[in-house]
Order: C-alpha cells, then sequence, then structure tokens
C-alpha cells in the first residue's frame, strides 16, 4: 500500500501541476478583467498544435519548438485581449464572459478544419521513465519537468508580482481599478502583461500535455473545466488559492481513486464534487475574504 | 410590438422555405437512372479513423461497380452523413437521410453507437439499415430491418474469455471505455471469463490512465485486458503502460489488430507482453487483396482495419446483389430477400444472416509476434 | 424535405420551451446557472424511464417530469443558490458535468452509455400519434400552454420581484422581501417547465443516453437565450428560432461533410460575438421600439 502511495501522489502532483499552469491565468484575468475567460483552454491546444507543428512537422528539436510554440500562443492572447475583450472592458462581467464562450466554440472548430479530426500525437515513442525509491516511484522526463517548471513558474510569478513595478501595477488595478486610474496606472498595459503571461503558462501546459497524451481539438475544454473548478475551489482572484486549489484537485483525483475509494468511472466528476462541498462549507471560496459574497 | 414581432416572424420562416426548397430541388429527381442509399459514418472524433475508411473502401466499390455497368444499368450512389460516432448525431443523421433525401437503405452506421442511435428511426420508416462496422451485442436485437455484415462482440468477448481460461490466469484487469461497443465486449468476456475481474472504467473524454495503471499494478493481476473504443487511446494507454513498466501479459480487443501507428511505435513493448487479440479475419483472398492494392494506389495508404475493409466490401457485394433482384422502392421485399439469402459467396466465404440480421462470421484469436498477428490454434 | 422541416419544427417548439424556461431563472432573476441542462436531462430520462419501465405515456410523464425536476431543483438551490456571481456559475455547470458522470455510470437506472432505446412516442389515451405533422401540433399545444403560463409568471407581481432581485437584490431585500426564497422558486419553476421540455424530447427522439448533459448542449442553450435577449420573453422565442436556423446553413449549402459540425461552430460564435459588440442585450432590440 505504501508505495503505490507514493506513486499516485506523483500522479496527483503532475495532474496539478498542469491544472495550475492553466488555473493560474484565468485568476489573474479574473484578478484584473473580472469575467472567468472561457477559452482559456483553448490556448492550451493552440500552444499544443503549434508545438506540434514546429516539433514533429518541421522537425525542430525541442526548446526552438517550444519556444517559437509559447511565443506564437503569447501572440495570439494578446490578441484576443485587444480585439475581443478590450471593447467590452467597462460592460457587465456577462458580455466578456459570453465573448469568451464563443470565442472557445470558434478556436475548436478552426483547429478541427486546420488540422482534421484525426488525433494527433507529438512522440512517436514513450520515453524511459527514472526510476526512484527501489521502483516505488517511476516519473517520465516530462513529468519530472512539468512539475518543475509549474513551481519555478509559480515562484517567478509571485516574485513578479510583489517585486516588480508593472507587477505591483497589476494588483493594485486588480484591487481596485478606479484607484488605479487615478494613480496613472495604465490598465491596458497590464492587460497586456496578464494575458501575455496567462497565455505563457497555458503554453507550457499545453506542450507537457501533448507529452502525456495526445492532441485533439477538444484538448483544453478538459483541463480547463478542471482549472475553473481549481480557481473557484480557492477563491477566484487569488493566486495561492489557485495553486492550492490545483494540487487538491490533482491529488485528489489521485488518491480517491487509486486507493478504491471512488470507482474509476467517476473520476471526471470528483473535482466538482469536491468543489460544491467546499462552497457549501465557504461559499467565498478557501482563500475568499467574507465580504467578497456581498459585493457581487 | 408583438404583432409587428409575428410579423417579422412570419416573414423569416417563408424566407427559410422558399430558400430551403430552392436549395433542395436540384438534388430531387433523378431517380430513373441512379439508385441512391444512404450512408452514416463518424467523420469526425476519435471514431473518424474508421469513419473515413470505411467510406473509402464503400465508395471505391461503388465506382468500380458503376463502372462495370452499375446495377441493371443503374448507377448506385451513397449520400454521406457524419454520424461523429455518437447515437444523437447519427439519429439526427438518419432523420435527414429518411425525410430530406427519402433513401430506401442506410448504409451504417460504423461505430455501433450509431446503428443503435440510428436505428429507432430507419425502423419507424421501415428503412433497412446496414452496417458493416458495427459490433455490439445490442445491434443483434436493434429492429426488423438491420442487417450487418461484421459479427457480434459476444463473439469477440467469448473467445477472449475462453483464452484467459485456458491460459490459467486466476485475476484479469480489465481497463475498459464507457461506450456500447466496448461495454459489450466486456459485458461477453465477464459472462465466459471464470476467474475475478477488476475492472477500471473511463469517459471518452478522459485521457489520463496514470492513476487506474498505478491501482491495477498494486493489485497484481496475472493479464490485462485493454478495451478501448478507438485506436488513439490503445496508443495512449500503450504509452502510459511503458512508462509505468507493465510486465504482465496483454489481451486486447480487435482495435488493436488495425494497421495503425501505435503497434509499430510499441511492437517491442508489445512483443514482450505477448499481446493476444480477437479479431475476425477473412481467409487469404485474391479478391481482397486485389482490392487492398487498388485502395492504397488511390488513397495513398492501406485501409486500416482489413477485417472492416473485408465486410464492408461483402455488405456493398450483398446490397448490389440484393437490389439487382428486388425493387429498390421496396423495402420490405428487400428485407425478406436479405433474411433468404444464403449463398453469397464474399471475401469472407458464404455467407448468411440469422432471424436477427446478424451474418455467420465469428472472432478468432491471434498473437502478435513483433511485426503482424499470427492466428493461433485453438 | 418537409418531413425534415417538420421535424426541424417540433425541435425548435422543444428548444424553445427550453430556452425560456431557462429566461425565467436566467434572464429574469439573474441566477446565472451553468446547469440549467441537468433539468432538462433529468426529465428526458424520467420520461424515458417511467416509459420503458412502467409502461406510463406521454401526458403522466410530462407531469411526473416536471414535478421531478421541481423537487430536484428544491434541493439544488439550497445547495446552490447561497452563491453568487461565478461562483454559481462554475458550481452549476460542475453539476452538470457530475451529472453526466452518473448518467454513464449508473447502468441499472440510466442503462449507462447504451443509452435507452425502444421509448414510445405520443400516445394520448390509448391513441398512438406518429405523423409528424400531428406531432408538431400535438407539442405546439403543450409548449403552448406551458409558453402562456411563463408569460402570465413574467408579468405577474412574482415575474416583477424578479427582475427586482437581479437588477438589486439588497434594496429587494430591504423592503422585506425574502428573496433567497423567491430565488429558489424562480429555480423550481424554471426547472419544472425544462424538465417538460425534456420529457417532450424523449417521447420525439425515442433514444436516449448521457450526451444530453454534454458541454455542447449547455453551449447552445447560452447560445439561444443571449442571443434573443435574456430577461424578455418574445427574445427567448427569436434567439431559438435564429440559432435553428443558422444552424442548418452549413447543411444546405454544400459544406463537406467533415466541417459541416465545424463550420456550425464558427457561424455561432460569430453570432454571439456580434451579439455581444453590437446588441448585448439581445437581438430582440432590433425589433421592440425600447429596449425593455
Amino acid at each position: 500500500m505504501s508505495d503505490i502511495l507514493i506513486q499516485l501522489i506523483w500522479n496527483g502532483l503532475v495532474t496539478g501541476s498542469l491544472i495550475a499552469l492553466v488555473a493560474l491565468g484565468l485568476t489573474l484575468i479574473y484578478g484584473i478583467a473580472h469575467f472567468i475567460q472561457f477559452a482559456h483552454g483553448e490556448m492550451v491546444a493552440i500552444g499544443a498544435y503549434t508545438f506540434m507543428v514546429f516539433h514533429k512537422l518541421s522537425a525542430w528539436p525541442i526548446v526552438p519548438a517550444a519556444l517559437a510554440s509559447i511565443f506564437i500562443t503569447i501572440v495570439i492572447g494578446i490578441l484576443l485581449e485587444k480585439l475581443f475583450f478590450k471593447p467590452v472592458r467597462e460592460h457587465d462581467p456577462l458580455i466578456p464572459l459570453v465573448i469568451a464562450i464563443g470565442l472557445s466554440i470558434g478556436i475548436q472548430a478552426l483547429i478541427l478544419i486546420i488540422f482534421g479530426p484525426n488525433i494527433l500525437t507529438i512522440s512517436d515513442h514513450s520515453y524511459e521513465s527514472y526510476s526512484f525509491l527501489d521502483g516505488a516511484l517511476l516519473a517520465t522526463p516530462s513529468q519530472i519537468l512539468a512539475f518543475v517548471f509549474a513551481v519555478v513558474l509559480m515562484i517567478g510569478l509571485h516574485l513578479f508580482l510583489k517585486k516588480t513595478k508593472r507587477g505591483k501595477a497589476i494588483r493594485a488595478i486588480s484591487s481596485n481599478r478606479s484607484i488605479g486610474k487615478t494613480f496613472g496606472l495604465s490598465t491596458d498595459k497590464s492587460m497586456m502583461w496578464v494575458f501575455g503571461i496567462g497565455s505563457l503558462l497555458t503554453a507550457i501546459a499545453g506542450i507537457f500535455l501533448g507529452f502525456e497524451q495526445n492532441l485533439e481539438p477538444l484538448m483544453g475544454v478538459q483541463i480547463s473545466v478542471k482549472a475553473f473548478s481549481a480557481v473557484i475551489l480557492g477563491a477566484i482572484g487569488s493566486v495561492r488559492g489557485a495553486i492550492f486549489g490545483s494540487f487538491l484537485i490533482g491529488l485528489a483525483e489521485s488518491l480517491l481513486v487509486g486507493l478504491g475509494i471512488v470507482a474509476s468511472g467517476f473520476t471526471a466528476g470528483i473535482p466538482f464534487v469536491i468543489l460544491i462541498l467546499m462552497l457549501l462549507i465557504r461559499p467565498e471560496g478557501l482563500f475568499g475574504k467574507r465580504f467578497v459574497s456581498l459585493r457581487q | 410590438m408583438t404583432k409587428k414581432f409575428i410579423a417579422y416572424g412570419l416573414g423569416l420562416c417563408t424566407l427559410i422555405l422558399t430558400g430551403c426548397q430552392n436549395v433542395a430541388n436540384p438534388s430531387g429527381n433523378n431517380a430513373e437512372d441512379t439508385i441512391t442509399i444512404g450512408g452514416i459514418v463518424p467523420l469526425t472524433g476519435d471514431g473518424a479513423v474508421y469513419g473515413v475508411m470505411t467510406q473509402n473502401v464503400a465508395n471505391l466499390r461503388v465506382e468500380e461497380i458503376n463502372e462495370s455497368g452499375g446495377i441493371n444499368g443503374k448507377k448506385l450512389e451513397i449520400i454521406w452523413e457524419d454520424g461523429k460516432c455518437t447515437p444523437k448525431d447519427a439519429s439526427l443523421a438518419a432523420q435527414k437521410l429518411v425525410n430530406i433525401d427519402k433513401v430506401n437503405i442506410i448504409f451504417g452506421g460504423t461505430c455501433s453507437g450509431e446503428t443503435l442511435g440510428a436505428a429507432p428511426i430507419t425502423e419507424k420508416a421501415n428503412v433497412i439499415l446496414f452496417s458493416s462496422v458495427s459490433t455490439s451485442p445490442e445491434v443483434t436485437n436493434a429492429g426488423d430491418f438491420v442487417f450487418r455484415t461484421a459479427p457480434s462482440d459476444s463473439s469477440q468477448g467469448k473467445v477472449l474469455g475462453n483464452y484467459a481460461n485456458k491460459s490459467g490466469f486466476n485475476t484479469v484487469a480489465l481497463l475498459s471505455e464507457q461506450t456500447d461497443y466496448a461495454v459489450g465486449v466486456a459485458g461477453a468476456f465477464k459472462d465466459n471469463f471464470d476467474g475475478e475481474i477488476i475492472e477500471e472504467t473511463y469517459l471518452s473524454t478522459e485521457s489520463d490512465f496514470k492513476t487506474r495503471i498505478t491501482k491495477i499494478k498494486a493489485s497484481d493481476p496475472d493479464a490485462l485486458f485493454l478495451n478501448p473504443q478507438t485506436p488513439p487511446k490503445f496508443e495512449i494507454m500503450l504509452k502510459q503502460l511503458q512508462e509505468q513498466g507493465w510486465d504482465k501479459p496483454i489481451i486486447s480487443n480487435e482495435i488493436s489488430t488495425g494497421n495503425i501507428d501505435a503497434r509499430t511505435k510499441y511492437a517491442d513493448f508489445l512483443k514482450e507482453r505477448g499481446l493476444v487479440a480477437a479479431n475476425f479475419v477473412a481467409p487469404d483472398n485474391s479478391e481482397l487483396t486485389q482490392f487492398v492494392e487498388r485502395y492504397e494506389a488511390k488513397f495513398g495508404n492501406k485501409p486500416e482495419y482489413i477485417n472492416y475493409t473485408a465486410s464492408t466490401l461483402d455488405g456493398v457485394g450483398i446490397l448490389k446483389r440484393v437490389l439487382e433482384n428486388t425493387d429498390s422502392e421496396n423495402t420490405e421485399a428487400i428485407r425478406d430477400t436479405l433474411y433468404a439469402l444464403q449463398d453469397y459467396e464474399g471475401v469472407f466465404g458464404t455467407l448468411a444472416f440469422d432471424q436477427n440480421g446478424d451474418v455467420n462470421i465469428t472472432h478468432s484469436l491471434f498473437r502478435f509476434n513483433g511485426e503482424d498477428f499470427e492466428r493461433l490454434e485453438e | 424535405m418537409l418531413e425534415y422541416l417538420l421535424s426541424l419544427l417540433i425541435l425548435t417548439t422543444i428548444w424553445t420551451l427550453l430556452t425560456q424556461s431557462y429566461n425565467l431563472s436566467f434572464g429574469l432573476t439573474g441566477l446565472f446557472n451553468l446547469g440549467h441542462i441537468i433539468f432538462y436531462g433529468i426529465g428526458a430520462y424520467t420520461a424515458a424511464i417511467l416509459n420503458t419501465d412502467y409502461g406510463l405515456q406521454i401526458l403522466p410523464n410530462l407531469i411526473i417530469a416536471a414535478v421531478v425536476c421541481g423537487i430536484v431543483a428544491a434541493i439544488f438551490g439550497l445547495l446552490t443558490l447561497r452563491l453568487s456571481g461565478h461562483y454559481l456559475a462554475i458550481a452549476t455547470l460542475g453539476a452538470a458535468m457530475i451529472a453526466i458522470v452518473v448518467a454513464t455510470n449508473w447502468m441499472d437506472l440510466t442503462n449507462g452509455p447504451l443509452g435507452i432505446r425502444g421509448i414510445d412516442g405520443p400516445i394520448l389515451f390509448d391513441l398512438q400519434i406518429t405523423e409528424s405533422w400531428q406531432i408538431l401540433l400535438l407539442f405546439l399545444v403543450i409548449a403552448g400552454l406551458c409558453q402562456w403560463t411563463l408569460y402570465k409568471i413574467f408579468h405577474s407581481p412574482f415575474g416583477r420581484l424578479q427582475r427586482a432581485i437581479q437588477d438589486d437584490e439588497i434594496a429587494a431585500r430591504a423592503v422585506g422581501k425574502n428573496t433567497f426564497l423567491s430565488k429558489t422558486w424562480s429555480l423550481v419553476l424554471s426547472s419544472a417547465f425544462a424538465g417538460i421540455a425534456g420529457a417532450m424530447y424523449t417521447h420525439y427522439r425515442l433514444f436516449l443516453d448521457p450526451t444530453i448533459f454534454a458541454l455542447p448542449e449547455i453551449i447552445f442553450l447560452i447560445l439561444m437565450i443571449i442571443v434573443g435577449g435574456r430577461g424578455n420573453f418574445w427574445g427567448a422565442i427569436l434567439g431559438t428560432i435564429l440559432v435553428v436556423i443558422i444552424g442548418e446553413i452549413p447543411r444546405f449549402f454544400g459544406f463537406p461533410d467533415s466541417i459541416i459540425g465545424a463550420s456550425r461552430n464558427i457561424l455561432f460564435a460569430a453570432l454571439l460575438i456580434t451579439t455581444m459588440f453590437y446588441r448585448p442585450k439581445g437581438l430582440f432590440t432590433l425589433f421592440a421600439k425600447k429596449a425593455t
């Protein structure tokens, strides 16, 4: 039992890392723009597909292909903000949310038309797993990298928000947009940064997801609904909360199913059962402030 | 305000009505020299690999039939619709084919769910539903006008269950997709295997099996039965199994036997685990080999599933034979001719349908030798 | 051709009722409940199970489906209505995800992925209705009655209270209204009508499987209500009709089979985004003299 526990925890951490990479962007965007970027999952698919184009079809080595794919995803993310979200920034938050839903189905359809319905893979082979603790833990290079990247990026994001001028501006605008304006902080630039950072994180999630699983036009949906659940769990807008929520979901899926507490057919429902139970206890999310629910 | 609204609404409705008619008319009545039938296959999604292949095989065969004189001088034509491998989309497709295109025969569906979804529509309209790929045991009782030239999975689950008994497996882990096809195979396997079964299931939308594999490994079964609905899922399973160092025997449903990438990528792994799969195959047959060559010349690759290629060839062949001797408008006569058919010589040998519209073909076992499948002696 | 048009009209009738029911809780009360499709699904499954296991026909099934959905909605409301804004949206979206998982795995009740087959078409007092135009007529009567009831609800004091809650819940509370109870009632009524729409769907489609709860269905529903205009009685009807028409465009203009679905979604995306840009209250404002 104990040796499977270590493997299960690792599985949960890897899943949690990938969810967190998506959830962080969602929570940042919510913090500053006050809507749920429903099309954020599609940025995962864009990252994965562009990486596949460079790495597999054009046979670029992994690192330049990954950089190119991240760059393109960032550009698309910023463009989406400029074209679709900026014009409705001052409106009812329902409007950008509905636009995001439209973008989500539109991007999925475009990927389907461009790349066809067939399921594609990035790697033609599996990678030899490293064995730790006398074989009690098997981890592939891509899993280890995904976890390391997620942790490094979380720390980096934390430092960016706390230490840099731009990060402080983003936090100021998040807590109160009009005060930010009074102090001459540009909302436009901060929005650009937030969408850029969010797209960077999802592109990385997409590349790792491509290595772990395979590419299909709807690949962003499954992970983004888990990320929605994670950000709400931790209190939307909160960076700490998103990280906590993501790992909680990853570990819960892995442990509840792996230890036989929940039948495996129910895996896809676990994140939401946890979410709903948690909201019954704390309707404002784990890291939320009590007054949040009143303000809305 | 309300009145104005209704006026606009009515105007809009008229617009659509006239619009639809204009578009629909051109494809209308040239029934004199053409027999038009419908087709339902998955053209998008995970199931597209079967759908596109089935469509290609049927289209090529129909093209050949038409070039060599058609059916009593009439050309055969298939109108294809995307069933997306789901019952719901297939039932919408069937509705369109039956009601708009007025077809009397629908060739399909491919996925069992498609056939099961389309059957209530076609039964109600007395339209023949003729599948060459659907293998779920449920299709057996789907209706009086439903026929198929692929064998039921009850025989697939049975041969695999018997194999597991004979190999002395006491426990078998079952990794199974929650779709009608896979549930059908799993059910037949459970009925026939005497030992203990550890079952792990997943929804088609999931592709992370890591935790299920960890759990299966911990329960230490004698073998693992992979029961996916589509090749992409099979490939992901293999990847994650190899990463977690799976070292016990693997058995699989026929999905693994296709001409698919997954087998080449994981050839060594599968050979070492002694992959045994159930499949139905045609005896060496020159008609089939020649057809595969023509297929490759036209589409640039070999058909992914040789067994379904064969059953689709037989399906089109049987329809041609029946349409030559029966009024193509009289579906009850076509149905009766199909039930009475006894001596059709196809790729699979002499074919006949039983009282449920099932064909007389069964599955056998095959072992993967690192390059190809070899038949196991029973 | 006529048959297909009739089938499209029957589905439109059902969907219009579904959208209108959503319009009550989402449009009028302003509950952003992304899980409305759950009640459509529960209504559909209730009718399917009652019909195949207990031999009940369409009329009792419609009523029982409404009651079952109402009860489930009351419990659902107690659990979720304390939440607000995006919390409610994602929690209810999650509930829909749970519904699809349960419907797929609970083989004994729903027959899982195999779905429920062999459901009877509409039978009224031992009279089997088979012709499509008759079904359409029957459904128009049923849906018309429901729509009329909903219209009355929209324009009743209860309806005005719902609108007040959406505009300013705290103010409504301040004048002594129990807003939690009102919101729960709105959800219960709205879900009961969704259940009726679901039961109608079952008795028309004659096949039911768990995909009725899937995400594309949820998005389709949002599309219909947003495009028409939420909170406006006629907006919901206009939105449904418009979406059905636009959805049929790719099929009739000779798009290749493999991209019909995708091109339809692109049209839907464009429709949704342009509506939000130019008529954020919905396209009914194009016809109304002043936006209500």
